[in-house]
């Protein structure tokens, strides 16, 4: 019962404040009426009776005071008035408030970016009915000298996986994202499409939001050519409309017809931030890539476990397949195992993953760098608002107010700038994101109200707040009251002061905190920098491709070379092409892979070589500029009936074989599956040897054999040319050529290799350009803590400096005296930043030479040159001095008189 | 005011409720009462009171609601809860044992 009465009395105290609080007014005034009433009968006249009773009861205010305390509503109603107290407050010092939540808003806005991307990435869950049962299915690959590290499967291998039925109920396929140019009525635009099997939805307990999936007889080649719009695509190209069934779109030069619209929720099989415009059917792969060859292993796998089979056993069941494929397929699968995972410990890809938390951490911690500038900036500015309000609290405290209720009233403060600020850095992280938006990346940037994101913002800017104004609030607290009412406010002539003011601390920090942001952003500069120069080994500049399929046009085998051959003459024929060659794909699309049997050399791990594999035709290297060391290139006379031979390049001749010449040696191709013959196979002989070129921007050449595709059977659908002056005036009349010999070809790509080796340095530039413009906002900010510390320290000196001239001292001596301790602060913040860095740097190492376990990258490891760090100290030191000395001199220029007349 | 005995936080709760334990007063006639009550030894300072007043009614040991005074004017009424009752024996309790103890102690030392 007293429970009750409890709650409903706080409740209703808390509710109904301003009812109670009337009532008191009233109890107050009906007690010192009542004793008016005493002494009026006792004989005082009435105004002297009512004057005593006021008197006798005591101060009023403080009656009540004490009786809101009692009644225990202090915290509510308490806040309240606090807050409106600050609001009127902050209103009056408006030029203070736009700063501060400004510089909140900047840094609760980077650290939300930066959050709810990492948020998408890692806590987006994908819309799979009973994703616990569903796991993920890698072949190994092969990577010569280490375990296998998952990968992702061929296509034979997905159906083998499909075809044990003691471990899954069923399971589905897709490829790799692949960016697609696909045509709606007479807009072209360009989206990520993903081929799948017909019983992808089937498999994840999905329905299609319109029309349907493909069916069985759409995983066969040769099938009509359809497609299913992602749900999102839908919504914006097709503006949601069900007449999108039954239209024609053109898919990479293909028309297909639109049979269904995919799940809503469902952006991407492989990840939820990942936005899939087209799903497309098995048949309409190209199918030089079902094969099992490894460089076909494209394919991300999820099976459906059966009731009752868990992780264990399906593991179980893909080692046995996997030693059976690598028993049956010894030269094309890749024989490393099958790894299994459950779908939902899996992020994007296990390889990926792993680059994930660090990469994450890595950012957060660089977005918190920030966020410390903008608060220690802020702390700052409020040490500096504290000391001058000393008057104002020592007049408050005379006043009766205890220190607790004045350290409230700071932090009430600090909490409505806080709020303000942190809706403000929501608004800019929208803004941000909406940028990233911006640079193309075919992601969901959706931050959408997502709670967590929301409670993120909420608690960063709570603590932020609260954390920036305590050390302020407590100082200002502190104040003696008489010293300061007594107007002696200013700082001794000559202190000796201690280093560690917490003034002092702010100013390192943010000084530290910017130099290391740009040196981070200094480095990832000088990765791109060294990318941007490193040599490809072709002229990339003045080589455009254009990639075909004849399949698609209706050709097979026996008249496709014809047909490419026909496109490269007409390519080679357009007007600033110097020469057009054709290969089976782009030198920087990775390359096939063979395995070789090199008499004299035997793999120290006692495993098959294995050497990079392309197919070139005559004039290739002619074409993309690549020099020929030795021997000769192909030419016209190596056809299907010469002998067999093959150029190698130079990683190769070194590698296998040695100090000894290449040219003349003969060497065996082994490709036939499952062939264990020692004489079978190809036997070749080496011709010319070429000079290294590489398959990605930041791996070093691997080993490569060339063969005249003239002497083979491969497709040769890339046709390369090399032009005259800029290789992008080529795109247009290189499709337009394509388009003439046969307007079924399809374009499938269509590019400058420049554009393909940005397109890989895509990351590290976005990377390096906003950790450096992190860094210079950070110094921007910190160089206004700093401009703003030795103002207000001028500004309380201003009498020093008058009696300092007065007696003779020159301008100099007056700006030194006045900006030394901070000129030392700022060396002091440079050497700790660069102490900071090269740390940062030694850890970074560390952790990315722990991550890339593949011997190529060879320029993933950050060093912190000298160079880079003198040019980010050169640069802090020139901002950092300005701010200190232009207040000083401006002191300086002040004259004495002016400031002798303050004494 | 300086040879007023000063009254303890619970001590003055403690008057409080035995006053109000015979008939609910307004806040003046309960200073009156204690004044009377304790032969003037004990004045009650009229600011502490209603602080007092209204903590007790805050931890549910007494209820308050307006009513008409002596002579007719609006005045706000304190009335005992039942859980004041048991309040007020356990205080009364503790406050005699606490006295009878302390004046043991201190006719003692005087004897002695």
């Amino acid at each position: 019962m007293r429970l009750w009465h409890l709650l409903t009395t706080r409740l209703s105290s808390l509710f109904r404040r301003s009812h109670r609080e009337d009532e008191l007014d009233d109890e107050i005034e009906a007690h010192i009426a009542r004793d008016t009433d005493e002494r009026v009968a006792r004989g005082v006249p009435i105004d002297e009776a009512r004057w005593q009773a006021r008197r006798a009861f005591g101060n009023v205010a403080t009656v009540k005071d004490a009786c809101r305390d009692a009644r225990g509503l202090a915290l509510a109603e308490q806040t309240a008035i606090d807050v409106r107290h600050a609001m009127r407050r902050l209103t009056r010092d408006w030029r203070f408030t736009v700063a501060a939540v400004l510089l909140l808003a900047f840094g609760i806005g980077t650290v939300t970016t930066v959050f709810s991307v990492v948020n998408a990435v890692l806590f987006s869950p994908q819309p799979f009915r009973d994703s616990h049962a569903l796991v993920n299915l890698y072949q190994n690959s092969r990577r010569s000298g280490q375990n296998g590290e998952a990968g992702a499967a061929s296509f034979p291998a997905y159906l083998d996986m499909r075809a044990r039925t003691d471990a899954f109920a069923d399971a589905m396929a897709t490829s790799e994202p692949r960016p697609t140019r696909y045509e709606v009525g007479a807009t072209v635009r360009q989206g990520l499409a993903l081929y799948a099997t017909s019983n992808t939805l089937a498999v994840l307990g999905l329905e299609p939001a319109l029309g349907r999936w493909f069916g069985p007889s759409d995983d066969q080649l040769g099938a009509p050519a359809v497609a299913v719009v992602g749900y999102d695509t839908w919504v914006d190209a097709f503006g949601a409309s069900p007449q999108v069934l039954g239209q024609t779109i053109r898919v990479g030069g293909q028309a297909a017809t639109v049979i269904g619209v995919g799940p809503r929720g469902l952006h991407s099989t492989i990840h939820p931030s990942i936005e899939t415009a087209l799903w497309l059917p098995i048949s309409m792969i190209e199918p030089a890539r079902l094969g099992r060859a490894p460089f076909e292993a494209t394919f991300l796998v999820k099976a459906r476990l059966r009731d009752g089979i868990g992780v264990p056993q399906a593991r179980a069941a893909m080692d046995d397949l996997g030693a059976r494929l690598a028993r049956e397929y010894p030269n094309e699968d890749p024989g490393r195992g099958i790894t299994v995972l459950a779908s939902n410990d899996v992020h994007v890809h296990p390889q990926i993953d792993m680059l994930i938390g660090p990469l994450a951490s890595l950012l957060l911690l660089l977005a918190g760098l920030v966020l410390v500038i903008a608060c220690s900036n802020l702390a700052t500015l409020l040490l500096v608002r504290g000391t001058a309000r000393a008057r104002e609290v020592a007049v408050r405290l005379a006043l009766g107010a205890s220190r607790g209720q004045l350290v409230r009233h700071l932090l009430a403060e600090n909490l409505v700038l806080a709020l303000a600020g942190g809706t403000l850095g929501y608004l800019l992280a929208h803004w941000l994101l909406s940028l990233v938006a911006l640079a193309d990346l075919p992601l969901v940037t959706d931050l959408g109200l997502d709670y967590r994101v929301l409670a993120f913002v909420l608690l960063l800017s709570l603590a932020t707040g609260v954390g920036t104004g305590l050390v302020p609030a407590r100082g200002a607290a502190r104040v003696k009251v008489v010293p300061e009412l007594q107007g002696g406010s200013g700082t001794p002539l000559s202190t000796r002061r201690h280093w560690l003011t917490p003034r002092n601390v702010l100013v390192v920090a943010q000084l530290a905190a910017s130099c290391v942001l740009l040196v981070a952003g200094g480095l990832v500069l000088q990765v791109l920098l060294g990318a941007r120069s490193v040599a490809l080994g072709y002229d990339a500049d003045r080589l455009a491709l254009i990639q075909t399929d004849a399949a698609w046009a209706g050709r097979d085998a026996t008249t496709a070379p014809a047909l490419y051959e026909s496109v490269r003459e007409r390519v080679e024929a357009l007007p600033g092409v110097v020469s057009a060659t054709l290969a089976v794909r782009s030198p920087l699309g990775g390359a096939g892979e063979w395995r070789v049997d090199i008499p004299g050399y035997a793999d120290p791990a006692g495993g098959p070589t294995v050497v990079g594999a392309a197919w070139v035709g005559p004039g290739y290297f002619e074409t993309l500029g690549i020099a020929v060391r030795q021997g000769r290139a192909f030419s016209e006379f190596d056809g299907p009936d010469a002998p067999a031979v093959v150029v190698i390049n130079e990683q190769m001749a070194q590698r296998y074989f040695g100090g000894t010449p290449a040219i003349g040696r003969r060497f065996r191709i082994v490709r036939t599956p499952g062939e264990t013959d020692p004489t079978a196979g190809t036997e070749v002989e080496v011709i010319g040897i070429v000079a290294d070129t590489r398959l990605e921007v930041f791996a070093a050449p691997p080993p490569i054999v060339y063969r005249a595709y003239t002497q083979g059977d491969a497709a040769t659908p890339v046709v390369i040319a090399r032009s005259i002056g800029p290789a992008d005036a080529l795109l247009q009349p290189m499709q337009q050529a394509l388009q003439a010999v046969d307007p079924e070809l399809p374009a499938i790509t269509a590019a400058t290799l420049r554009q393909q080796a940005d397109a890989m340095t895509n990351v590290p530039r976005t990377t390096g350009l906003l950790l450096g413009l992190l860094g210079l906002f950070g110094l921007g900010l910190a160089s206004l803590g700093l401009y703003a510390v030795v103002a207000f320290a001028v500004a309380r000196r201003g009498v020093e400096v008058g009696i300092r001239m007065a007696l003779g001292a020159r301008r100099g001596q007056v700006v030194w005296a006045l900006s030394s301790d901070v000129t030392r602060l700022l060396a002091a913040g440079v050497a700790v930043g660069l102490l900071l860095s090269l740390a940062g740097v030694q850890a970074l190492g560390m952790l990315t030479a722990s991550l890339s376990e593949a011997p190529n990258l060879d320029i993933a490891r950050p060093t912190a040159s000298p160079g880079a760090l003198a040019a980010v100290a050169v640069l802090m030191f020139v901002v950092g001095l300005t701010a200190v000395l232009l207040p000083a001199a401006r002191a300086a220029r002040t004259q004495s008189m002016l400031a002798l007349r303050d004494l | 005011m300086s040879d007023q005995t000063d009254l303890l936080q619970g001590t003055l709760d403690l008057l409080i409720m035995r006053t109000i334990a015979v008939e609910p007063m307004h806040g003046w006639a309960i200073a009156q009462r204690i004044r009377q009550m304790s032969t003037d030894l004990l004045k009650v300072q009229q600011g502490s009171l209603y602080p007092a007043l209204h903590r007790l009614e805050h931890q549910g040991w007494v209820s308050s609601s307006w009513g008409a005074s002596e002579n007719n004017r609006r005045a706000r009424f304190y009335a005992l809860t039942s859980a004041g009752r048991k309040q007020l024996d356990t205080e009364t309790d503790k406050w005699r044992r606490l006295s009878a103890g302390v004046n043991l102690v201190l006719a003692d030392e005087l004897r002695g």
